[in-house]
């Protein structure tokens, strides 16, 4: 899994990823509806760029399979920090940014049955943690107040006073 | 004239429009300051409250928001890489990393200086020129329009650093996400799939909000756990002499400020483009014409100056259209035309000559707001510097959450939010396949205009492109893309050369 997404063969990757979406996308512009009663139809532009993207995806292609080619075996200097994260697996690695993502997901997910303050503090604390820098403490007692104090905060500054809508759940 | 400035002085000068000026631009500049928060909402929130107000004043104060609104996004832009508005998303490029080295004072100075620099040349230009320019921006139909949204995307290329290639992958791919939902013209749906959510489409806040501040709230957790000793950006905020910059700095910067803040009115006072797209060009620009382009993007006063001069001009620019057609130039502004309807006013020529009080209140709000957030931002300077003493783990979920409400606020839709964290894992998609992002910005704010317009023309033309050739302020345009295209292609030749 590491070599797929190494700097060698990066750039080809890119290439095939664009080349399927645009694909995908010159294929969803045969199901646009034609309109007799507009002469240049909704189905035009996408048509236009659908087909450029699948230009360029193919050079790109050609550029990714070129560098991949042309590059030695031997894997270039590293930073003291980049080696250290290549050590320890591009699951470790990997491992904050999906639980990041994850945690947004699960939080916005949640935001219609639990409402806006809830889904934010539990978004909010897990951010914290994962926020905090190796050297610093994690200070959760820290991180619970703050994650339910700007939430409810921000709830009645922008519900009461300035009369914006926020996701309403089962609780407020 | 000078009996209507009078006019306009008795109003904006007194002690209670003085008031509502600096509470207007302190709002503002919250507002814009906060990633999701907007120039936009804050003038749709504050509507009402002008209803029972002077008319003067209420404008007045909706004014002084629009002025606050767009400058404050360069606080944001520059210390947390993460724009406060869609018109600082350029401010960024070079502001942040301003910030890393050590500068984000000098970068918060540059953008407070400049910015006030565009406020005040085009709030000229709309004293003097607005009728005559009037007169122009009503001469641009379909095929000039389709002519500078086509010019304004060969920018792209300008924008996509060392691969030409993905650059206009990245732009085409915000043209493509644009298309998304019912088409401009014929309400045709596309790619919505059947579903009633995806014909809205994606909405320009969410959008930037999410390739931004998603994105890098993403970066942030990848690199913390790593972190073993602290960043070194804790800025002196003791230390900070005048803006943070010298005079020379200032003046090797004018003919840039010149230049973005030509380019800031002219795209504002042509209606639907706005600061979101003008300080995007303007920053694109400065870099071609610039003798240092590679250094852009690694942190020079000449991006922010470029950005910052030319979105704060489009406010005087889109206010031309306003004045003296009754059309609005952006979204800021057609909140304006929704402020002046509420009070009974017409917005269009004759306000020139039965609403002087109200024209010449503008004129001159913009003048004094220019000079108060000149003056408040300066004083605020140490502060919005030592908001990089923050720690991340507290800020950036702070950041996420004002994101999510302006999200949210934008049709009150959790759509919007999705569309945040859909943008969040592009942006990071972006980053760690070295896709630049501007170009998708690009690609996505002029995209649709490109395709409205080319389509109109084509319907006014029955298919014969070859009519798009017969107007001049249409070919003017087209003879900038082509320069810019071969320009393009021979700096990506001779990178290509050069590498080889």
């Amino acid at each position: 899994m590491q070599k797929i997404f190494n700097e060698k063969t990066r750039e080809l990757w890119v290439g095939i990823v664009v080349f399927v979406i645009a694909a995908a996308y010159l294929f969803g512009t045969m199901l646009i509806k034609h309109s007799d009663i507009v002469s240049v139809g909704a189905e035009f532009m996408p048509k236009i760029y659908g087909g450029f993207m699948l230009v360029l995806s193919i050079l790109q292609i050609i550029s990714g399979y070129r560098k991949m080619k042309k590059s030695d075996t031997k894997t270039p200097e590293e930073k003291p920090e980049e080696k250290s994260a290549e050590k320890a697996g591009f699951w470790r690695s990997a491992r904050p940014i999906l639980i990041t993502f994850g945690l947004i997901i699960f939080g916005v997910a949640i935001m219609r049955l639990v409402g806006f303050v809830i889904s934010s503090a539990i978004m909010m604390f897990g951010m914290c943690v994962l926020l905090t820098p190796g050297y610093s403490k994690k200070r959760y007692v820290l991180f619970a107040l703050f994650s339910i104090l700007v939430p409810l905060a921000a709830y009645f500054l922008f519900k009461n006073v300035l009369y914006v809508s926020l996701p309403i759940g089962i609780f407020f | 004239m000078l009996e209507s400035f009078a006019i306009g002085a008795q109003i904006v000068f007194q002690p209670l429009s003085i008031i509502l000026i600096i509470i207007g631009i302190v709002v503002g500049i919250i507002f814009g300051a906060i990633p999701g928060l907007s120039a936009t909402m804050a003038l749709a929130l504050f509507l009402p409250i002008t209803y029972s107000m002077d008319t003067a004043q209420g404008i007045v104060l909706l004014v002084a928001l629009y002025i606050g609104g767009i400058s404050g996004g360069l606080i944001s832009a520059i210390l947390t890489r993460i724009p406060g508005t869609p018109s600082s998303v350029a401010t960024c490029f070079d502001g942040y990393p301003l910030t890393l080295k050590g500068e984000g004072a000098k970068a918060l100075g540059v953008g407070i200086v400049f910015s006030f620099i565009g406020t005040l040349i085009s709030t000229l230009v709309l004293i003097f020129l607005s009728p005559a320019l009037a007169r122009i921006a009503i001469k641009f139909g379909a095929y000039e329009y389709f002519a500078v949204a086509l010019f304004s995307l060969t920018m792209m290329a300008s924008l996509s650093g060392k691969s030409l290639v993905k650059g206009l992958m990245s732009g085409l791919f915000g043209c493509m996400l644009a298309t998304v939902g019912l088409d401009q013209i014929g309400s045709i749906q596309r790619f919505t799939f059947g579903s009633a959510t995806l014909k809205m489409g994606f909405s320009t806040l969410p959008v930037l909000v999410g390739l931004f501040a998603v994105s890098e709230i993403i970066n942030r957790a990848e690199s913390a756990a790593a972190e073993q000793k602290a960043e070194i950006l804790n800025v002196d905020i003791r230390h900070i002499k005048g803006f943070g910059f010298s005079m020379q700095e200032f003046w090797s910067q004018k003919w840039n400020a010149l230049r973005s803040c030509l380019i800031g009115t002219a795209i504002g006072i042509l209606p639907g483009i706005g600061g979101g797209a003008a300080n995007v060009i303007a920053y694109s620009v400065s870099k071609d014409q610039s003798k240092y382009p590679e250094k852009y993007g690694t942190g020079i006063i000449d991006g922010v100056v470029a950005s910052e001069t030319s979105n704060n001009a489009a406010i005087g620019g889109a206010l031309v259209p306003l004045l003296a057609l009754g059309i609005p130039g952006d979204t800021v502004t057609a909140m304006l035309l929704a402020g002046l309807t509420l009070h009974g006013v017409a917005a269009g020529p004759l306000m020139f000559t039965q609403n002087v009080d109200i024209v010449y209140s503008v004129f001159l709000t913009m003048l004094v707001g220019s000079v108060l957030m000149l003056i408040l931002e300066f004083g605020g300077l140490r502060g919005f510097a030592a908001i990089l003493n923050v720690p991340k783990q507290y800020l950036l979920p702070a950041v996420f959450l004002f994101c999510i409400i302006g999200a949210y606020g934008t049709r009150n839709n959790l759509f919007d939010v999705w569309t945040v964290v859909l943008l969040g894992a592009i942006g990071f998609l972006f980053n760690k396949f070295d896709i630049p992002a501007p170009p998708f910005i690009l690609g996505f704010l002029i995209g649709p205009l490109a395709e409205m317009n080319l389509r109109r023309g084509l319907m006014m033309a029955q298919g014969n492109f070859l009519e798009f050739f017969t107007q001049p302020i249409a070919n003017v345009f087209f003879v900038m893309t082509l320069i810019s295209v071969i320009i393009a292609v021979r700096k990506q030749i001779k990178t290509l050369w050069t590498e080889q």
